[in-house]
């Protein structure tokens, strides 16, 4: 009977095996899978990005309009917030998922992270969690309670709480990010092994353990290995156990200046991603003669230029700390081969345009004279010349990213003008209307290159000064298959999103009417 | 940390997602096939509607509860997670297209209702009710996995053939048991919620069909039970030994387990009697508000006595395993204070939600 009950699995799997066998390739199929999974990332990043600007950048937007229709009794503004609330919550289930997606990518393309979801990041995504949890279930109670209470303001209650959850995510999960880019609590490690590195806080690590981690992925990496697979129990208690621990103090992602800047700097680029959408949506209403968005349309363009305004100085105090804390990528940013003056930054950081600044000549140089030597490399000389190629895509996409902004910024004064000065247009309204458009068009593209910028600069780390992708990357290759069945799922997925927003906005089902 | 607590929290963030999910795909099921009727009969439109607002507010909670069992493992149990990610690459893979599909089509399902191309709803109410099925398909993986960790070849370094552990002999069973329980746990939850519906014939006629099949379901599932039971005693006689060891006439070490089995036996036996009884008309509405708290005590007796049985492995490989210490992080000391604080505040989240949701849906004014 046990003979006959195994034999029946061998051949019943057999036919799995062969049907399956068509969908899993073979393993010398793939050439280059490191290559895939960072793209494939960085697709889903930004495919989830779509949800969080209208989750994130729509709903405190949602609060203020809700807010000032209540107050001033405005039925227009009241209505408009009741319907960006079901765009927010339609991304929101789109977001849930690609949230999802983001998650799994990172603990199962890229498994070495887990070191740092158990460590560094822990706090922050476990507080996540409530935070997501507040933002989920608040969102059926967002778009279902409209006019349901007998005292409207408790509804703009569930508004605000939402749009709170919804930051505090997006605060959380930027806290993780900016810990991979400036790992705070290393203290001098990082020093000790790229001379040009600043210290980053306090040491709150076990930096020996994590010194002989970081060789251990060194040479099993140049061996032709996977490092992590090495994340197993036998060789975590060589580490730690017994009261050794890689970490000490799992609040310390909290106290990094560079976390702080970047919260504020994300939240603030998703708020005016979103706002700038629903001005270019006005703008499109309004020209096709529903004139009574004009007035929405002078609030949400005030909100949005008055917002653009304070990222500007948001964003000099994040240039600052990229400045401080990640050299190479400064570098990278004010296109400095050669060390010497850029005179805006010198100007607005040090009140001095012919400031020197570090180029990549005297980074290399440091790194040549005091890198440290692993496995009978000098690392900090290789990776400085490796960060250098970068510079060539960087520096482009960064002073892209800056004239968008300052156009950007250009038309929100124009706006700001143009609502002051009454008569300032004589009859030709129509101009800011119809610059609505190219302002959210750059606006959309002002947060993506930033964003390039952001990921691109740290290269060739993962994580800044320790870790490079191929020490993250699973042992498992990402074939073109799996590739493309992940952009398959999230290409169908954004149809259903794309096509429900225009359901919802253009044509919305008669029940919508009552929630 | 310490294993206990983290093995509670594990515990009390799964059973809560697991009893969520199990409602919802077979809501998501029963709402389509309503849908697909209403095409005859428009009225059945409203019912179809009503099941798929309960989805909804099901689905946030299992979804939410899902991440949270995802950064309670990755962060607690973060060796283990490696391994399964390392060797359950392809079976996670299929889990996360379903959840991508399942929460885009859920959100496009509701809100393209009453367009004028019926055809093209059916057809995302098809992908909404097919991608529920989907997650587990993935996902059961794991836990066939850790019952009997077949392609693991190594530890260190993390290896082993990825193709093999498709073929896991554990998985056919349990996959089938899981989907069949599933639909069993929505039709019943709907019964439920439909007989309390008051006297409105339509909704109690629904209420009889959705207990009928839902009977139908557990009392295959049942019939699937040996099958499983079987594989284990094959591949996995130390878990075997500890749920079926009473039946067997040689009782395993953890009596839980055991006295959990039988929990989940009777209620299922007595919910397939009430249900039965309840949609030929034998007895009244009241009977079926019992199907939904039986079928949730069944779903979550077994998982106790399923999951329990390891112990105290984390992954059992026949009479032994890897305990669970060895899986744990030992990367930073978690306060327990955290952890409990989280939990708490989790679970209070949750009620609250919960009793929103209640007014929602009964009140018109709140």
């Amino acid at each position: 009977m046990e003979y006959i009950f195994v034999q029946f699995h061998i051949y019943y799997f057999s036919l799995i095996y062969l049907l399956i066998g068509m969908y899993i390739p073979d393993i010398s199929f793939t050439i280059d899978y490191l290559s895939t999974a960072l793209w494939l990332s960085a697709l889903g990043i930004y495919f989830h990005a779509i949800s969080i600007t209208i989750v994130m950048g729509i709903s405190p937007l949602i609060a203020i309009l809700e807010f000032i229709g209540l107050y001033k009794n405005n039925d227009l503004l009241f209505r408009l917030a009741k319907k960006l609330s079901i765009v927010v919550v339609v991304a929101f289930g789109f977001g849930a998922a690609t949230g999802t997606l983001v998650e799994f990518g990172l603990i199962q393309v890229w498994n070495t992270s887990l070191l740092i979801i158990a460590s560094f990041a822990f706090a922050p995504l476990f507080f996540e969690l409530v935070a997501f949890t507040l933002e989920a279930g608040l969102a059926i109670a967002l778009v279902y309670t409209w006019g349901r209470f007998r005292n409207p303001w408790m509804h703009w209650l569930i508004t605000v709480s939402y749009a709170f959850g919804a930051l505090l995510s997006g605060a959380l999960i930027t806290s993780v990010n900016s810990w991979i880019q400036v790992p705070w609590g290393v203290g001098d490690l990082v020093n000790k092994i790229y001379p040009w590195a600043p210290i980053y806080g306090p040491q709150v690590v076990d930096a020996q353990a994590l010194l002989e981690i970081k060789r251990a992925a060194l040479r099993i990496t140049e061996a032709g290995g996977v490092f992590s697979s090495y994340i197993n129990p036998d060789v975590l208690s060589k580490f730690f156990g017994e009261g050794r621990r890689l970490l000490y103090d799992p609040w310390i992602t909290f106290s990094s200046p560079y976390t702080i800047v970047s919260i504020y700097h994300q939240l603030l680029a998703t708020f005016i991603a979103g706002t700038a959408w629903v001005l270019a949506g006005l703008a499109y209403k309004i020209l096709r003669g529903d004139e009574e968005y004009i007035g929405p349309f002078k609030l949400v363009a005030s909100i949005s230029a008055l917002s653009l305004m304070i990222q500007g100085l948001v964003g000099h105090e994040m240039g600052v700390n990229v400045y401080k804390y990640q050299p190479t990528k400064f570098a990278l940013l004010a296109g400095l081969i050669s060390s010497g003056p850029d005179p805006f930054a010198g100007l607005t950081m040090f009140g001095d345009p012919n400031y020197v600044f570090d180029g990549f000549d005297r980074l290399i140089e440091e790194a040549a004279r005091g890198g440290m030597v692993i496995n009978g490399v000098n690392i900090a000389l290789r990776d400085t010349m490796a960060a250098m190629t970068n510079i060539s895509i960087i520096y482009p996409m960064y002073m892209t990213k800056i004239s968008l902004a300052v156009i950007s910024g250009l038309i929100g004064i124009f706006y700001l003008i143009c609502f002051i000065k009454k008569d300032f247009l004589r009859g030709r309204e129509s101009i800011q209307f119809i610059l609505a458009y190219p302002y959210a068009f750059m606006l959309t593209l002002v947060p993506i290159l930033g964003w390039a910028v952001r990921e691109i600069g740290r290269k060739p780390w993962t994580i800044y000064g320790l870790f490079y992708p191929e020490e993250v990357i699973t042992p498992i290759p990402i074939s073109h298959y799996v590739a493309a069945t992940i952009i398959g799922g999230i290409l169908v997925g954004i149809v259903l999103m794309i096509y429900t927003i225009y359901r919802v906005l253009v044509k919305p089902p008669s029940f919508l009417e009552s929630g | 940390m310490d294993v206990g607590l983290a093995l509670i929290a594990l515990a009390i963030f799964l059973l809560i997602h697991l009893v969520f999910v199990n409602i919802n795909i077979g809501v998501g099921l029963f709402s389509f096939i309503v849908r697909v009727k209403s095409i005859e009969d428009r009225g059945l439109e409203e019912v179809a509607k009503k099941a798929f607002r309960i989805l909804v507010a099901s689905e946030f909670v299992s979804g939410v509860f899902g991440t949270i069992i995802t950064v309670v493992l990755a962060g607690l149990w973060t060796p283990m997670v490696n391994i399964i990610t390392v060797i359950l690459f392809f079976p996670l893979l299929l889990s996360l297209i379903g959840i991508i599909l399942r929460l885009t089509s859920i959100v496009g399902f509701w809100y393209t209702w009453g367009m004028e191309n019926y055809k093209l709803h059916l057809l995302i109410g098809f992908i909404m009710a097919v991608s529920g099925f989907m997650i587990p398909a993935g996902f059961r993986y794991i836990f066939a996995f850790i019952d009997y960790p077949m392609g693991l070849e190594s530890i260190n370094p993390v290896s082993g053939d990825i193709y093999k552990a498709i073929m896991n002999p554990v998985y056919p069973p349990l996959l089938i048991h899981t989907w069949l329980g599933a639909t069993a746990i929505g039709l019943l939850f709907i019964s439920t919620v439909f007989a309390f519906a008051g006297d409105n014939k339509v909704y109690l006629d629904w209420s009889r069909w959705a207990s009928k099949f839902g009977g139908l379901a557990t009392l295959l599932q049942l019939a699937i039970g040996p099958w499983l039971a079987y594989t284990l005693y094959i591949y996995s006689p130390y878990m075997a030994a500890n749920i079926y060891g009473v039946i067997l006439g040689s009782p395993g070490k953890i009596m839980l387990s055991q006295s959990m089995f039988l929990v989940m036996v009777g209620s299922g036996l007595i919910l397939i009697f009430i249900s039965l009884l309840y949609c030929m008309g034998k007895t009244s509405r009241t009977s079926a508000k019992l199907l939904a708290p039986l079928a949730i005590l069944s779903l979550i007796a077994g998982e106790v006595s399923h999951d329990y049985s390891r112990y105290p492995y984390m992954v059992v490989g026949g009479l032994d395993g890897i305990r669970m210490e060895s899986l744990l992080n030992y990367l930073l000391d978690i306060d327990s204070i955290i952890i409990v604080a989280g939990l708490v505040i989790l679970i209070i989240i949750l009620l609250v939600y919960l009793i929103l949701i209640w007014y929602i849906f009964t009140r018109r004014y709140i």
